[in-house]
């Protein structure tokens, strides 16, 4: 009797072990894939209030894309795009962004130029009718881009005939600055954004611990060939790869040289700009990567920059404030220090 | 017969729950083992998970789906997949190439179909996020 | 024992390990140990008791109506199929173990043997129709399960032997 007692109490015992296994541990962070502004973003936000502020942010980038879109006949650019020169009132958000895109292009000397549109609409890369345009259509469409004949005044803003304003070029990068000021608000202080090519680390992956952000190899695009351990960051890239088109065996990208009217004839690969503001750092990427190498660090030694190139001949240049943060993974590649 | 003896359990009683705590023990081990490397291919289209495809050295599978704009055909060869096949104006997802590693995403834009790498992953390399 | 009275039996036990596995699902065990398909296993008793004191083709014959008409109250075909392939797995190591190596085990042991077979049975089962091998995370649990669910039914089955052998309803083959 006594020994049935014990295997009684054994198996009582077994069972509360077993109930002790159930328990999970539950997951403290929000993921949401969504898109917009042409492109796939990602938002993952840790915290009890993730959710709500990954939610708040998606509708904020929802209504800055209804401002800024050049494709959307209700936005404040399309309205400005086709007002044939005459003054357009906008919104407030549209005139900050506008005058900051403005700011970034004297600052970079018109490397950057947000009215570039309609030489990028002249190659049509990215479409299937893309091809090497007459040398007189670029010199014509050229004449249209100038990013000082834009005039902006307080909320009202007009531009020169037939010529086109796009946001794009800093559109994702002023979206991150203000997503990640949303998730601040909400709360959160641990978050990665990831608005199509930028991204923004908030806080630290654990304590002590930074984000580990890989680089895209830009021969093969699918992998990463170097990482940077940042923390309270943005990392933004422009490369080659992105978007391109090959015709008489030249490769055609889809960042254009103001001045040339041709894809950037540059001898970088790609350009990755780290920073605290993904608005700047946006335009900066676009800019240096116009401006090939030499000019290109010199500018980044004057504006104190923080850069990671890479040259077409897989050596790679990392500005010094980036260097202890700096790991490359791809043996490919050339550390040139 | 039974019902004389004293001895409630016997010898081969504890053989069997010998054996029933081995194998759990094995099969668990065993689980454990395979999860750390486990990786799955996701498939979403237009921000809903479309497919998820457990991958191993054996795995080989052509998909094909329609996009928001056209159809796209995805292959799965192992431990990777990629775009093959996309009928949109940029076919850059096709130049995207094979994923395989954790993390690792590519998209095709004009219809909306991502392709993404998931999983456990003791690899100390693996990125939390990369930059394109 | 007459053949009617045998008849009648089957007819009772059959009813009775339904009864058990119907009544046995109001049982939340799983909100308790949160893994699919774990149960008490009390119609096993049954069927166990049938090996005992009836003939291995009667034990069979009760399991499978018991199987059947379960799915039919409450279940799916899969479900079916599960119970029917981990019954039969258990009923098959019980009678192997009682018959032939009866002297080595307990009913403890026979019974947690039995639950554990069930188990493998139920997930190879799963496997073959779900064409996956997810389902096999669950077994470790389901199988460590298995002691405390033996202990259980072997109890059960100790108590009622003795009382049915002053019952006289059987004689134990």
């Amino acid at each position: 009797m006594k020994k049935r007692r014990i295997g009684i109490v054994w198996a009582c015992l077994l069972a509360l072990l077993l109930t002790g296994c159930g328990t999970q541990a539950e997951q403290d962070y929000y993921t949401q894939d969504f898109y917009a502004m042409d492109t796939v973003m990602r938002i993952t936000a840790y915290g009890s209030s993730a959710q709500n502020a990954v939610n708040e942010s998606i509708s904020y980038i929802n209504i800055l894309e209804k401002d800024i879109s050049r494709t959307r006949k209700d936005s404040d650019i399309y309205a400005i795009n086709h007002a044939e020169g005459e003054r357009t009132e906008i919104t407030g958000q549209t005139a900050d962004i506008l005058q900051d895109a403005l700011d970034l292009a004297a600052k970079t000397g018109g490397k950057f130029d947000p009215t570039i549109a309609p030489l990028s609409d002249l190659w049509g890369i990215g479409t299937e009718d893309a091809a090497v345009p007459a040398q007189e259509e670029i010199e014509k469409v050229l004449t249209l881009i100038d990013y000082a004949k834009v005039s902006l005044d307080g909320t009202a803003a007009s531009i020169p005939q037939e010529a086109q304003i796009d946001l794009g070029g800093i559109g994702k990068g002023y979206a991150a600055d203000h997503v990640v000021e949303i998730l601040k608000k909400n709360g959160v202080d641990k978050a990665i954004v990831s608005l199509g090519g930028n991204i923004y680390v908030l806080g630290e992956k654990d304590n002590g611990t930074p984000w580990s952000v890989g680089i895209t190899d830009p021969d093969n695009q699918s992998d990463y060939f170097a990482t940077l351990a940042v923390s309270d960051a943005t990392v933004v890239t422009s490369g080659d790869y992105e978007r391109y088109f090959e015709a008489d065996g030249k490769r055609y990208c889809h960042i254009f040289d103001p001045e040339t009217g041709y894809s950037a004839e540059t001898d970088l690969r790609s350009v990755t700009v780290v920073s605290q503001d993904s608005t700047s750092a946006d335009a900066y990427s676009t800019a240096l990567f116009v401006m090939g190498f030499d000019a290109a660090q010199k500018f980044c030694e004057e504006n104190a920059i923080d850069a990671v190139f890479v040259r077409d001949d897989h050596s790679v240049y990392v500005t010094e404030g980036l260097k202890d943060k700096f790991t490359l993974q791809n043996m490919e590649y050339t550390y040139a220090g | 017969m039974r019902d004389k003896t004293k001895l409630l359990l016997r010898w081969g009683d504890f053989l069997i729950f010998f054996v029933i705590i081995a194998a759990a023990c094995g099969i668990w081990i065993h689980l454990a083992l395979l999860q750390t490397d486990q990786t799955y291919g996701e498939i979403w289209l237009d921000g809903e998970l479309y497919q998820q495809i457990k991958l191993g050295n054996h795995t080989k599978q052509t998909i094909q789906l329609q996009g928001k704009a056209a159809e796209v055909t995805i292959e799965v060869d192992g431990r990777q997949m990629r775009f093959v096949e996309s009928e949109c104006p940029d076919h850059t997802c096709e130049n995207t190439g094979w994923v395989s590693r954790v993390g690792q995403t590519a998209v095709c834009l004009p219809n909306r179909v991502m392709t993404k790498i998931t999983g456990n992953t003791n690899d100390t390399d693996a990125v939390d996020m990369i930059v394109q | 024992m007459n053949n009617t009275k045998r008849i009648a039996l089957c007819g009772m036990l059959t009813a009775l390990a339904l009864a058990l596995s119907l009544a046995e699902r109001m049982i939340p065990l799983e909100l308790l140990i949160p893994i699919p398909g774990i149960k008490l296993g009390l119609a096993n008793v049954v069927t166990m008791f049938a090996l005992l004191f009836l003939t291995p083709k009667e034990a069979y014959s009760i399991l499978f109506c018991r199987v059947v008409l379960a799915s039919l109250f409450a279940g799916s075909v899969t479900q079916f199929l599960f119970s029917l392939f981990g019954g039969m797995m258990a009923l098959t190591t019980t009678w192997l173990l009682l018959h032939k190596y009866n002297q080595w085990f307990s009913f403890y042991g026979i019974s947690a043997a039995s639950a554990t077979m069930h188990n493998f049975g139920q997930i190879l089962a799963a496997m073959l129709v779900m064409q996956t091998a997810d389902v096999i995370a669950y077994l470790p649990l389901l199988l460590v399960s298995s002691i405390p669910v033996g202990f259980l039914t072997g109890a059960i089955l100790d108590v009622l032997q003795k009382h049915m052998k002053h019952l006289h309803l059987v004689e134990r083959k």
